[in-house]
C-alpha cells in the first residue's frame, strides 16, 4: 500500500474549482496550498496500480497542469515481494 | 504496515511535498525514531531522461522502501515526474537477467554459463576476430545511459587493447546535431548556462521540443515562471504538432514539418532588417562564415544581409505554411531580441534532421546577433534526451570522432596527451577515425564488422529502417554481446547476453543537459549473478590481453586490477578519467572527486578544478569572466566574455540556406511521418514496458492522425491504421486529434510488438555533418485496414 507525498500546480485562478474536484477523489488527502497555486497532496492507494490511476485522473482535471511527485514509501510492496 | 505508522509515514509525505512547494502546514511527527522509513538514505539520481533529477532512495533491510526528490538540488527543486517516481521497480524486478547466456548459432536456445566461460568466450572471440580480420572488424555501442565509468572503460580497452576507433553509442541517434551545432558555431561543446537560467529568462523560445512529456519536471519550472509572470514572460513554441508543451505557449507556430531552418532565417532577416541587433557584441565576438565547395570562407555582415533577402517573412511564410505569417514571424522576431532574456531550448525536433546541424546553428545564430547570451536567463540551451549522453558519450569519448575529454582522434597531439596519461607508446592510439553509429551498422550487414559489443542499448528497435540492420545482427558469422538488464528485441540477435547491475545496485556518475555531473552510489545488491559493467569489461579486458598475447592490451585495466567493484573500481576509473583526460580541458572535472560529488546535493558544473569552487557547485555560466575560472584562466583581453572554444575567441555566425528533408511526401506517399516519446514510456520500453502501472497507462503505441485527414480517409479513433513507406509497414490504432498537422501523422516509437514497431517505417538518411539519422521527418502512406481490435501489450522475453 503506496504512500505518496506530491505538489499539484494549478493556475492560481482556478485553484479552488481544483481543490473542490480534488475532495470528490477517494484515497487523498489535501495538505495545504500557496498563493501561487501550488496544492500538497498525500495519496494513501491500496496498491501503485491505483496510485498511478489516482494521478492520471487528477492530471486530467481541468486547470491542473501538472501531477510531480516528491516523496513515496512503497515498503509494504518492499515486504510482500519477499 | 499498522496504523501508526501509516499516519507517520502520511506526515513524512505531507512534510516533504510541502517542503518543495515552500508551503508551511501544521504537522507534527511523534515517534519518530520508532517509525524510522529506512535505515539509509541513498542520494542519487534519476535512472531515465537527461533532466538529471536528483533523488534519494531509501532502503530498509537490503531492499528499496522509499523514494524522495532532493529539495536543495538545483536540477530538480525536489520534484520528480511519475515515470521517474517508477525506476525503481526496476530494481529486484522478477524478469531481470540474472545468469550469462550463451549460444554459439543464433537459431539455437540460449544456455546459461558461469561468468569465466562467458568472459572466456568473448576474449576469444574479439581476438580471434581482430586477429583474423584486422581491428577495424570489432566494434562497440554504446549507451547515453551508460555512467561515464563504463563508457569511459569501454573505449579505453576498444582503443588500447584492439586499436579501434570503431566506437559508438546511441547519443549519435540523438545527440550529434546537438554536439556539430555547439562545436561550428562556438567552438566548445555543450550549453553555456544552466536551469537556473528559467527563473531568470522573459522569453521562451521553445524549438522542436515537448518538454512536457520528454522532461516534466524542467518543464515545471518553465511553467511555474511563466504562471508566476503572466504578462512580462512569453513562451514561444515552434512545432508542427500541438504537443502538452503548447499548452501554455503565448504564441505556438505551426507549420509544415522541416521548414523551421527558413522560419529561423527570416527571424534574423526581421532583426537586422528592423535593426534589432546587437552590433557591439556582433563586433566583438562574432565571425561570420559561409561553407563553400570545398572550404569555409570568412563572409562579412552586408553578406549575411543579403543571403537573408531570400527569407523575408513573406517568403519564409509561403515556404513554411501551416499558421505562420508573415506578421507572427515579424512577432516572435520582435520578442525574440527585445526580451530582456532569451532562453532557446529545443531536442530532437531539431537533432533529428538532415539538416540538424545547420538547425543548430541557426538558433545559435539567433542569440549571436542578438547579444542573448551569456547573462543570466539568455542561452542557446540544447536538452539532452538521455541521463548521461553528455556526461558519458560526448565527454567520455564514446564516439567514434572523439575522445576522453573533448579531444579529438584526428588530432595527432591529442592522442599522444592520452598516449601519456594511458602509459602506453607514443602511435598506439589508431588515427583513423572509426565507423559512425549507421556506417556500423551497415558494416555489421556487410559482415566487415565480424565482433559487436552493444551496451545498455536496443540498436535492433532504435535504429531507423531497423529491419535493414536486423538483417546483420542476425547473421551467424558476426558474434554479438549483449551487456544488458532485460531481454530486448536486441538480446534476440545476441551470441552472448551477460547480465549487468542497474542504477543503484552499482556506483557510478552521470552528466545532465547543464554540465552537471552527479554521482549515484550503490545502494542494494544486483540480483544474481548479475554485475557492474566496470567489472564485466575488465575481467573480459584482462582475458582479452592474453589471447592477443599483447602487453599493451593490459595496460588499459592495469590500474583497475583487484580493485573492489561496488565503489573501488568505479572510484578508480573516474579518478583517472578525471584528473589524466579532462585537466586543463574545457570540461575540466579534476576537483569533482567521488568525496565531493557526494557531498554535494547536486553534483559540480564544469569546468571545476579547485576543491573549493566543485563544492560551490562549479561554473554556473560558461566563457563568462568572474564566474568560469577557464574564462579567466584562458583570458586574452579585458573583455567580459571570453570564448575560449577556439584560438580565434569568436563566435561563428553560419549563413546556412533552407533545406527540406531527405524524403519529402509525394503522390504515392503523401503523408509525413514523425516520431517522438509519451510520457509513459521511456525508449525500447525494455524497462518501463515491464512496470504495470506505466504499461496500463500506454500499453501500445497509436498513430496520431489530424481529424481533416482522418475524415478525408474515413478513419474512426481506434480503428486500424496501416503506415507504410518505402521501407516498412507497420498496423496501430488510431488517434483522432488535433495534434499533428494536416498532412502529418505522428507515433510513438516505443513499442516493441513486430507490427507496431515503428522504426520499420522511418529512414535511415542522416545529416552530412552529425551523421545524426532523420527520425523526424519520412514520408509515408496510411490506410484504414479495419475497426477497432483489441491489442495485447508485448515485450520480449527470452
Ligand atoms: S524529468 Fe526525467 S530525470 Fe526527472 S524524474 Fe522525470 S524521468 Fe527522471
Amino acid at each position: 500500500m503506496p504512500i505518496g507525498g506530491f505538489v499539484i500546480q494549478t493556475d492560481i485562478t482556478n485553484c479552488n474549482n481544483c481543490i473542490n474536484k480534488l475532495k470528490s477523489i477517494k484515497n487523498i488527502d489535501i495538505h495545504g496550498m500557496n498563493e501561487k497555486g501550488d496544492i500538497v497532496i498525500v495519496v494513501d492507494a491500496p496498491d501503485s496500480i491505483e496510485m498511478e490511476n489516482i494521478i492520471n485522473n487528477i492530471s486530467k482535471i481541468n486547470g491542473i497542469n501538472s501531477v510531480l511527485m516528491a516523496y513515496m514509501n512503497i515498503e509494504d510492496e518492499a515486504e510482500s515481494n519477499g | 504496515m499498522n496504523i501508526s505508522r501509516r499516519d507517520f509515514i502520511k506526515k513524512t509525505a505531507a512534510l516533504t511535498a510541502a517542503s518543495c512547494a515552500g508551503i508551511t502546514i501544521p504537522l507534527s511527527i511523534c515517534n519518530e525514531a520508532k517509525a524510522e522509513e529506512a535505515d539509509k538514505w541513498v542520494r542519487g539520481t534519476c535512472r531515465l531522461c537527461g533532466a538529471g533529477c536528483r533523488l534519494e532512495l531509501g532502503v530498509k533491510n537490503g531492499r528499496a522502501v522509499a523514494l524522495r526528490g532532493v529539495t536543495e538540488s538545483r536540477t530538480n527543486l525536489g520534484y520528480v515526474c511519475m515515470k521517474g517516481m517508477l525506476f525503481y521497480k526496476i530494481i529486484g524486478h522478477p524478469e531481470r537477467l540474472t545468469k550469462p547466456l550463451y549460444r554459439e548459432k543464433k537459431n539455437q536456445k540460449f544456455k546459461e554459463i558461469s561468468w569465466d566461460k562467458a568472459l572466456d568466450i568473448a576474449a576469444k572471440e574479439f581476438a580471434k576476430t581482430a586477429k583474423t580480420y584486422g581491428y577495424d572488424s570489432v566494434a562497440y555501442y554504446g549507451s547515453g545511459q551508460s555512467q561515464t565509468e563504463e563508457t569511459y572503460l569501454f573505449q579505453k580497452i576498444f582503443r588500447v587493447a584492439l586499436q579501434t576507433n570503431n566506437v559508438e553509442g546511441n547519443p549519435r541517434l540523438c545527440m550529434a546535431s546537438a554536439v556539430g551545432g555547439y562545436m561550428t558555431s562556438f567552438g566548445a561543446d555543450e550549453p553555456i548556462g544552466s536551469y537556473s537560467f528559467i527563473e531568470k529568462a522573459t522569453c521562451f523560445f521553445i524549438i522542436g521540443s515537448n518538454m512536457a512529456e520528454a522532461h516534466p519536471v524542467i518543464f515545471r519550472r518553465v511553467m511555474r515562471r511563466k504562471l508566476d509572470n503572466p504578462k512580462d514572460v512569453k513562451v514561444i513554441n515552434i512545432d508542427p504538432r500541438i504537443s502538452p508543451t503548447s499548452r501554455i505557449a503565448d504564441i505556438h507556430l505551426q507549420f509544415k514539418p522541416g521548414t523551421d531552418l527558413a522560419l529561423m532565417n527570416a527571424m534574423a532577416q526581421v532583426i537586422i532588417e528592423e535593426k534589432l541587433y546587437d552590433e557591439k557584441f556582433i563586433n566583438d565576438y562574432c565571425l561570420l562564415k559561409q561553407q563553400g565547395e570545398k572550404d569555409v570562407k570568412n563572409v562579412t555582415f552586408e553578406d549575411y544581409k543579403k543571403f537573408l533577402e531570400d527569407y523575408t517573412p513573406e517568403k519564409a511564410a509561403k515556404i513554411c505554411e501551416g499558421n505562420i505569417t508573415p506578421d507572427k514571424i515579424r512577432e516572435i522576431a520582435r520578442i525574440f531580441a527585445k526580451s530582456k532574456a532569451t532562453l532557446s531550448m529545443w531536442c530532437m525536433g531539431l537533432n533529428q534532421r538532415i539538416r540538424g546541424v545547420w538547425a543548430n546553428n541557426l538558433v545559435h545564430n539567433l542569440h549571436f546577433i542578438t547579444g542573448q547570451l551569456c547573462k543570466p536567463g539568455a542561452d542557446s540551451f540544447s536538452m539532452t534526451g538521455q541521463p548521461n549522453a553528455c556526461g558519458g558519450v560526448r565527454e567520455g569519448g564514446g564516439l567514434c570522432h572523439i575522445l576522453p575529454g573533448h579531444r579529438t582522434v584526428d588530432n595527432e597531439k591529442m592522442r599522444n596527451e592520452l598516449e601519456e596519461a594511458w602509459d602506453i607508446p607514443k602511435g598506439r592510439l589508431p588515427a583513423k577515425i572509426g565507423l559512425h553509429t549507421m556506417a556500423m551498422f551497415s558494416a555489421v550487414n556487410e559482415g566487415k564488422i565480424k565482433a559487436i559489443w552493444i551496451n545498455c542499448t536496443s540498436p535492433a528497435q532504435s535504429l531507423p529502417n531497423a529491419d535493414l540492420y536486423r538483417k546483420g545482427l542476425n547473421r551467424d558469422d558476426v558474434f554479438v554481446v549483449c551487456t544488458d538488464i532485460f531481454p530486448t528485441i536486441t538480446t534476440e540477435h545476441a551470441n552472448l547476453i551477460l547480465p549487468t547491475a542497474f542504477h543503484f545496485e552499482k556506483t557510478g556518475v552521470y552528466g545532465c543537459t547543464e554540465r552537471r555531473s552527479q554521482i549515484t552510489p550503490k545502494a542494494v545488491n544486483p540480483p544474481g549473478m548479475a554485475k557492474p559493467e566496470v567489472w564485466i569489461a575488465r575481467e573480459w579486458a584482462v582475458r582479452l590481453a592474453k589471447e592477443l598475447n599483447d602487453p599493451i592490451a593490459l595496460k588499459s585495466v592495469e590500474p583497475f586490477l583487484g580493485l573492489e567493484d561496488g565503489y573501488a573500481l568505479p572510484k578508480a576509473i573516474w579518478d583517472e578519467y578525471t584528473h589524466k583526460t579532462t585537466k586543463n580541458r574545457d570540461n575540466d572535472l579534476s576537483a569533482a572527486s567521488y568525496e565531493i560529488l557526494q557531498e554535494m546535493p547536486d553534483g559540480v558544473q564544469w569546468p571545476a578544478f579547485t576543491a573549493d569552487f566543485a563544492r560551490k557547485g562549479g561554473t554556473e555560466i560558461k566563457f563568462v569572466k568572474g564566474i568560469d575560472p577557464m574564462a579567466d584562466k584562458e583570458s586574452k583581453d579585458d573583455k567580459p566574455f571570453q570564448f575560449y572554444g577556439r584560438p580565434d575567441r569568436k563566435l561563428y555566425i553560419w549563413l546556412r540556406p533552407y533545406k527540406g528533408a531527405a524524403e519529402e511526401p509525394d503522390a504515392e506517399y503523401p503523408f509525413v511521418l514523425s516520431t517522438g516519446r509519451i510520457i509513459d514510456h521511456w525508449h525500447t520500453t525494455s524497462m518501463t514496458g515491464r512496470i504495470t502501472e506505466l504499461m496500463r497507462a500506454n500499453p501500445y503505441s497509436f498513430v496520431e492522425i489530424n481529424p481533416k485527414d482522418a475524415e478525408k480517409l474515413g478513419i474512426k479513433p481506434n480503428d486500424m491504421v496501416e503506415i507504410t513507406s518505402k521501407r516498412g509497414k507497420c498496423i496501430m490504432p488510431a488517434k483522432i486529434i488535433e495534434g499533428p498537422i494536416e498532412g502529418m501523422v505522428f507515433a510513438y516509437w516505443h513499442d516493441m510488438h513486430d507490427d507496431r514497431m515503428i522504426n520499420k517505417v522511418t529512414k535511415d538518411a542522416f545529416d552530412p555533418g552529425s551523421k545524426e539519422p532523420e527520425f523526424k521527418i519520412c514520408a509515408c502512406k496510411i490506410k484504414r485496414v479495419s475497426g477497432p481490435v483489441p491489442l495485447k501489450p508485448y515485450i520480449v522475453t527470452i
